[in-house]
């Protein structure tokens, strides 16, 4: 039984009847479009099942299944979207989905490392962040910070950092974050961050996704 | 009855000055929806039958608008959506009450209900329903 998250960017799929098996993750434009999986999540999730589970079901299910906490807050960076899932207790206490405002955040830290040929495994955490409110209206603060002589990697680096910070905000700016999401492999994101960052990696929904396939019993 | 009738019943009824006589059936409620009416009621169809409407709303139905007793109450047994429309003189207290319940949703949705304010609903409904083991 395939289950599949459709981000944006990239699609993850998961055989329950092979639990051993590693999931498998395709560009999202590679996927070819007659595609059907079980269950799916995921900003495209409603074109390729018949049983779509929202991202922010997804998400919390994949935090009470991997965190052993009573009390987290767990912040999923996609490349279109962030949300956030925060429990106390083992109760959900707060909730937040921005895909305005958060708009293509993730999208924009891997396009900029394109463009500009950077490795964000080298570049040094910069001491303060740009003020960006979003991927696309931060792309004019690199711009203007580069044509008045900073260079690309400080500015870029500066970009990533406000978008950490913005994320961090959203999520209530807690003390210990979960992140989820593909920019756990990038680690000047994750080191932009004002609090102590767990990450998680990018499974989080689809093991999210397993459990409410178990939940509704369409595996055992 | 549907919440979305409901409300469409509360809103019809703002038309007479009597309130509406109780002789519908009650129900125990799994879910509460506190605030105004919204301006889209397309919001109104992803909760449960049994949802039990607070706030303003209560007030309007009750034809007692500046009631601020009324309006004050919530279930803090009932898992519930604080919904403010964007502007509205009601947000802060929406925000408010939203932190003294033990278990809510602040929704501030502006026009109309986009698809992320949606999501929050059934996501919200569904991580606080009470799941049989």
């Amino acid at each position: 039984m395939l289950i599949g998250d459709f981000g944006t960017s990239y699609c993850k799929f998961l055989d329950l009847e092979n639990p051993s098996a590693a999931p498998d993750i395709i560009p999202t434009a590679a996927v070819p479009d007659n595609t059907r999986v079980a269950m799916a999540t995921g900003h495209n999730g409603k074109r390729f099942s018949d049983h779509y589970v929202n991202e922010l079901i997804a998400l919390a299910r994949g935090g009470q299944q991997l965190i052993r906490e009573k009390n987290f807050v767990l912040l999923d960076c996609g490349s279109r979207d962030i949300k956030f899932i925060s429990y106390q207790n083992n109760r959900l206490k707060d909730m937040g989905w921005n895909a305005e405002c958060g708009a293509s955040m993730g999208f924009t830290i891997e396009l900029l490392e394109r463009y500009y040929n950077l490795d964000y495994c080298r570049l040094p955490v910069p001491d303060r962040p740009f003020s960006v409110t979003c991927g696309v209206l931060g792309m004019s603060s690199i711009f203007d910070a580069v044509v008045s002589g900073v260079a690309v990697e400080e500015a870029v680096a500066r970009f990533v950092k406000g978008i950490a910070v913005n994320a961090f905000r959203f999520a209530g700016a807690p003390e210990v974050l979960f992140l989820s999401g593909g920019l756990c492999d990038n680690p000047l994101f994750v080191q932009s961050f004002p609090c102590r960052v767990i990450p998680l990696g990018r499974f989080v929904l689809l093991s999210g996704l397993a459990e409410e396939a178990k939940g509704q019993g369409f595996f055992m | 009855m549907a919440l979305t009738q409901k409300f469409l019943d509360i809103v019809e009824g703002v038309k007479s000055a009597d309130p509406r006589p109780a002789i519908l059936p009650t129900c125990e409620p799994t879910a509460g929806y506190w605030g105004v009416p919204p301006r889209d009621f397309s919001i109104l169809s992803l909760f449960p039958d049994s949802t039990h409407i607070y706030g303003w709303t209560r007030c309007m139905e009750n034809k007692t608008p500046g009631a601020g007793d009324l309006e004050y109450h919530y279930n803090p047994d009932v898992p519930t959506v604080f919904f403010a429309q964007s502007f509205c003189a009601k947000t802060a207290l929406a925000r408010h009450l939203a932190r003294l319940h033990p278990q809510a949703l602040y929704l501030d949705v502006d026009v109309t209900a986009g698809s992320s304010a949606k999501a929050k609903i059934q996501a919200f409904l569904s991580l606080t329903e009470k799941r049989s083991c």
